[in-house]
This record gives C-alpha cells, sequence and structure tokens, in this order.
C-alpha cells in the first residue's frame, strides 16, 4: 500500500509538469508527455475509485488539487466526481446513525469532502450538480458552487430535502442554495418546480421544527420568494416564534433569533449568508 | 483550506445538538465556505473556515 501511494505521488509529479517546460521545437515531445500525462491520470482516477484506503484517498486528493484545473483529464475529473458522491453516502449514514442514537466511528476523514468539493466547484461541469447537492451540508463553497448553475440545480437541491428532511445543515444548505437560484434566476425556473420548493418551504414554516437552521433558512427563502402566503406565515412567526419549535427546542435565544432574522429582512437588509459566486 | 479557519469546542459545558445548531446557524451567517456537522467529529467541535 505504501509503495504504490509513493509510485502514485510520483506519477502525479510528473503529470504537474507544465507542458510549456519542453523546449521550442519539441512538439514529438510534448505530444508524447501529454499522452503519458493522460495515462498517468488514468491510472490515477482507477486508484481513486477502488481504493479502500481513507488516507491514500486523502493523499491522492490532495495532490490532484496541486494539478490546474485546466490540464485535469475528463475521466480524472469524473472519477473526482463520483468519489464526491461515495463521500455524501458515508457522511450521510454516518449522520443517520447519530440522530438515531448509534455509535459512529472514528476512522473518518470529515475534510476529504471539503477537499472534494473544491476541485468539483473549480470543475464548473454541470455533471457535478447532483454531487454538490448532496454536499451542501459542508458550507458555503457548496451552496454557492451549485448556485452557480442557476435554475438547472433546483431539481437537485428538491431532491436532496426531500430525501434527508431531518439533516439540519443539509436542509438549511439546499434552501440557501435555492434561495440564491431564486434571486438571481427567478424567472428561468420552471413553474411546477417552483410551486414544490414553496411547498418544501412552507412546510416547514407551518411544522414546528427541532433546528433554527431550518427554520431560518426556510424563512430567509420565502421572504425571497415574496409569495403572499410564504410572506403571512413568516410575519406570523415572527409575532409568535414559539410556534416555529418543537416543545423544548425553542428557546428564547433561539426565538429571538428568528425574529431578528426576519425584522431584519422586513426592514430591507439582504439575507443571510450573503450569496458569493464561486466563479465569474 | 485557503483562508481562515477555527474550530470551535466549548470547554465549560459539553453542548447538546441543538446548541451546536445555533452556534452552526450563527457561524453560516457570516458567509463560510467550510462548516462541517455536529457528526464530523467524535468530541463534537465546529469546523468553520471563511
Amino acid at each position: 500500500m505504501i509503495s504504490f501511494s509513493r509510485s502514485t505521488q510520483l506519477l502525479l509529479f510528473a503529470m504537474s509538469f507544465p507542458l510549456s517546460a519542453v523546449g521550442a521545437g519539441a512538439q514529438a515531445d510534448t505530444s508524447s508527455i501529454r499522452r503519458r500525462m493522460e495515462s498517468n491520470q488514468q491510472l490515477v482516477a482507477q486508484r481513486l475509485s477502488t481504493t479502500s484506503d481513507d488516507v491514500e484517498r486523502s493523499r491522492l486528493v490532495d495532490q490532484i488539487g496541486t494539478i490546474r484545473v485546466a490540464a485535469i483529464t475528463p475521466i480524472l475529473r469524473a472519477s473526482v466526481t463520483e468519489t464526491l458522491r461515495r463521500e455524501n453516502v458515508v457522511q450521510g449514514d454516518r449522520s443517520r446513525r447519530a440522530r438515531t442514537g448509534q455509535a459512529i466511528g472514528d476512522q473518518f476523514d470529515a475534510e476529504l469532502r471539503l477537499k472534494l468539493v473544491e476541485l468539483v466547484v473549480a470543475f464548473g461541469d454541470p455533471a457535478g450538480i447532483d454531487a454538490l447537492a448532496g454536499a451542501v451540508g459542508t458550507g458555503g463553497r457548496a451552496v454557492n458552487g451549485i448556485a452557480d448553475f442557476g435554475a438547472q440545480a433546483v431539481p437537485a437541491l428538491i431532491a436532496v430535502i426531500e430525501a434527508d428532511r431531518t439533516n439540519p445543515d443539509v436542509v438549511s444548505g439546499a434552501l440557501d442554495a435555492l434561495r440564491y437560484i431564486v434571486e438571481e434566476h427567478r424567472e428561468e425556473i420552471p413553474a411546477d418546480q417552483r410551486q414544490r420548493m414553496r411547498a418544501l418551504t412552507m412546510e416547514r414554516l407551518n411544522s414546528p421544527q427541532r433546528y433554527v437552521s431550518i427554520v431560518v433558512a426556510a424563512a430567509e427563502l420565502a421572504l425571497t420568494d415574496g409569495s403572499p402566503d410564504l410572506r403571512s406565515r413568516v410575519i406570523a412567526l415572527r409575532d409568535r416564534p414559539t410556534q416555529a419549535f418543537t416543545t423544548g427546542t425553542g428557546d428564547t435565544v433561539r426565538q429571538d433569533w428568528l425574529r431578528q432574522r426576519i425584522e431584519a429582512r422586513l426592514r430591507g437588509e439582504p439575507a443571510l449568508p450573503l450569496r458569493k459566486r464561486s466563479r465569474a | 483550506m485557503h483562508g481562515n479557519a477555527a474550530d470551535m469546542y466549548s470547554y465549560a459545558h459539553p453542548w447538546t445538538e441543538d446548541e451546536f445548531d445555533l452556534l452552526r446557524t450563527a457561524a453560516a451567517s457570516t458567509g463560510t465556505t467550510e462548516l462541517l456537522s455536529w457528526d464530523s467529529y467524535l468530541d463534537r467541535h465546529l469546523h468553520a473556515a471563511w
């Protein structure tokens, strides 16, 4: 295992050489180096897809991160994206175990997914939309990265909310991404998807929630969407924030947070978190 | 990881998942690039980066 990791690093080091390093007039050599780089990346892609060793996988991803994005082959991009999909499933299982009181192991590299998200966002390939949708619980890079795709990302975001209705990080991240898309591409979202999005938002506002993150993200999306039903429901929650939370979880700190966010929006302040475009 | 990162942990009080969610919501509102979860680490610390 160790010797393979070293040889993999050597391969990656070799393919990270810029083609401009080859001397002028050496066109044949340049083609040869390009073919070797592509072959090496194919080997790395296969290894990334097959290894069960978390440490090796993390090292491979670190090394891929040192390559210029434009020089990463489609095969290696696909392997990175598929690895993110798999890690989303691993994290989802871990979250479900944790929330049902089952033990969660310590053999888990939580930060591997962050590295994969960074790469998939940099690829800017719509083929990675579903993978990014599954990673919206990792913070703003994934949330902004998927929002960069605009209306075409809406079905994937709706799907993750419907698939995992209770994970606060996934649901609030997906609601934030939908809000960004509504802010920038309101007219491009098909009517049926807009209705589904509104229904999911209203569901969070009408039924008491355990997590303040979900309530706040739903309220921010509701006010951005601006439909009269959603807006009046948010105003009702401002006046009676106890209705937003399940018994025992809606203490005054959470209620105050929610009320202050709603009042800020109604004064014309922007929704939080603010949008940050990942690509120009 | 690029930029600034923080790993937040309470030594005074082992926070509950709901308290963690409140802290995470506050952190998210500042525009993080990375923000991990209640079950990311066994010691329940909150990793954030901007």
